[in-house]
């Protein structure tokens, strides 16, 4: 569920970015809590439709579709009748959004790569519909022109990351990628603790 | 020419099916769209005008234009076949009035459906206007397979680009009869005649006989990928000399 945290008296809130590296609270006493006992390192880059990483909840992650696991060609990647994302391997995230403002000042998500195996234009592709079916087309991104945040609503959405129409090798085509958004998605509440 | 002036019987082979033909008109005149049975929907700021100058070297031609919303559409339809299980058809195509495609703008050109919507899709085919490699333009389609998952197959004309101007682009549906023996073939710019030449490319082995056969098809431009709408919208499509059949070869 999405949050924001309330300081209360009794009551010492944690802002723990669930598959970020990095573990934030508020509170020292939380290093006993839930956060601290959840090491960050379980959760890799990237994900599954069966197992959707909520890594890019940060605002940023990396990876690399020739070798994370589980990457795989895994949605139907379409809007409307046109596939954005070729049958390569994909990532999938999952990422909710906060309406605009000062939950969330990100305006926009970019992606970046620097090796690949083959043509790869990384491709982003923001879907409500079922994970493998796709559907649902939000926005798209790619590397020259980033995903347009300012005009979706808040929500919980899919995030596949793979490659492009461009790409020559539509099978094997993959690389590393970076996905970056400009600004701060919203804070997710994920502990609290009785003080 | 600029729209579609007759309707004419087009000869079908052996079975002598009569479709939609696109012989477009000498008056230039957007009356002449009505020979489309299905109408014409200029949805949410799409157009569709006739203009000067058909791409067969006729009088007119069919310019179709989208809007900055996602919902935009210009398509011309018709609604004649009936439940065809074998369709052929072929149109003329200049898509030059488009910037250059960037890696996700796409924006479908073409669809066939079935009567009926079976696992949630009503669509044979739907064939996209896509980006290629070196700045080129080629072609995707998708179209209903039991896959058993998505119900949804896709593919591209790989190394075949479209040219610069006009291409001629025909296509041969059949639904399957038995198991999966369906097939999508294609051809672009196929040289002059009405012999079938070589396939350009083609889909085999499609499971596609639950959607029993092309009930109504749309020309012109619909569902655009939200980056086409934003990067594209103003910029014209034009399409010319549309023609149908159940059995042989169209050509010119």
């Amino acid at each position: 569920m999405s949050a924001r945290p309330t300081n209360r008296s009794k009551f010492q809130v944690s802002y723990c970015y669930l598959g970020d590296r990095r573990m934030k609270t508020i509170s020292a006493l939380l290093l006993t809590g839930f956060c601290a006992i959840v090491p960050a390192v379980v959760y890799a880059s990237g994900g599954t439709c069966g197992s959707p990483s909520a890594n890019m909840q940060d605002g940023s992650d990396t990876g690399n579709t020739c070798t994370d696991s589980g990457a795989a060609n895994q949605v139907d990647a379409f809007c409307t009748g046109v596939q954005v994302v070729s049958n390569q391997p994909q990532e999938i995230y999952t990422v909710t959004l906060a309406a605009a403002g000062p939950d969330r000042t990100a305006t926009q998500i970019s992606v970046s790569s620097a090796t690949s195996t083959g043509t790869f234009n990384p491709t982003l592709y923001l879907y409500t519909g079922t994970c493998a079916n796709g559907g649902g087309c939000v926005q798209t991104g790619t590397a020259s022109s980033p995903m347009d945040l300012t005009g979706v609503a808040a929500g919980t959405y899919l995030l596949a990351i793979g490659g492009s129409q461009l790409d020559a090798s539509a099978a094997t085509a993959c690389g590393d990628f970076n996905i970056t958004a400009n600004g701060t998605l919203p804070v997710k509440l994920q502990s609290f603790s009785v003080q | 020419m600029k729209s579609l002036k007759t309707l004419m019987l087009a000869v079908a082979g052996l079975a002598g099916l009569g479709m939609v033909s696109a012989a477009f008109g000498q008056a230039c005149s957007a009356t002449n769209l009505t020979a489309w049975a299905g109408g014409t929907s200029a949805l949410s700021g799409g157009t569709v005008n006739v203009v000067a100058g058909g791409l067969d070297g006729s009088a007119c031609a069919m310019s179709t234009v989208l809007g900055t919303s996602s919902a935009s559409q210009a398509t011309v339809a018709d609604t004649s076949p009936n439940n065809e299980p074998r369709y052929r058809f072929q149109f003329l195509l200049n898509s030059d009035g488009l910037s250059a495609l960037s890696a996700t703008d796409g924006v479908v050109i073409f669809a066939a459906s079935g009567a009926t919507t079976v696992n949630g899709r009503r669509g044979i085919i739907q064939v996209a206007l896509v980006p290629a490699s070196g700045g080129n333009k080629r072609l995707s389609f998708n179209y209903s397979c039991n896959n058993g998952t998505t119900f949804r197959c896709s593919a591209n004309t790989g190394t075949n680009n479209l040219v610069a101007g006009v291409n001629r682009i025909e296509f041969d549906v059949q639904m399957a009869t038995s198991g999966a023996n369906g097939s999508i073939r294609y051809w672009l710019n196929a040289a002059a005649g009405t012999t079938e030449p070589a396939v350009t490319g083609q889909i085999t082995g499609i499971d596609n006989s639950a959607w029993v056969g092309t009930k109504i098809v749309a020309l012109g431009l619909g569902s655009p990928v939200p980056s086409y709408s934003s990067a594209h919208h103003g910029q014209a499509v034009l399409f010319d000399a549309f023609d149908s059949r159940r059995q042989t070869y169209i050509g010119y």
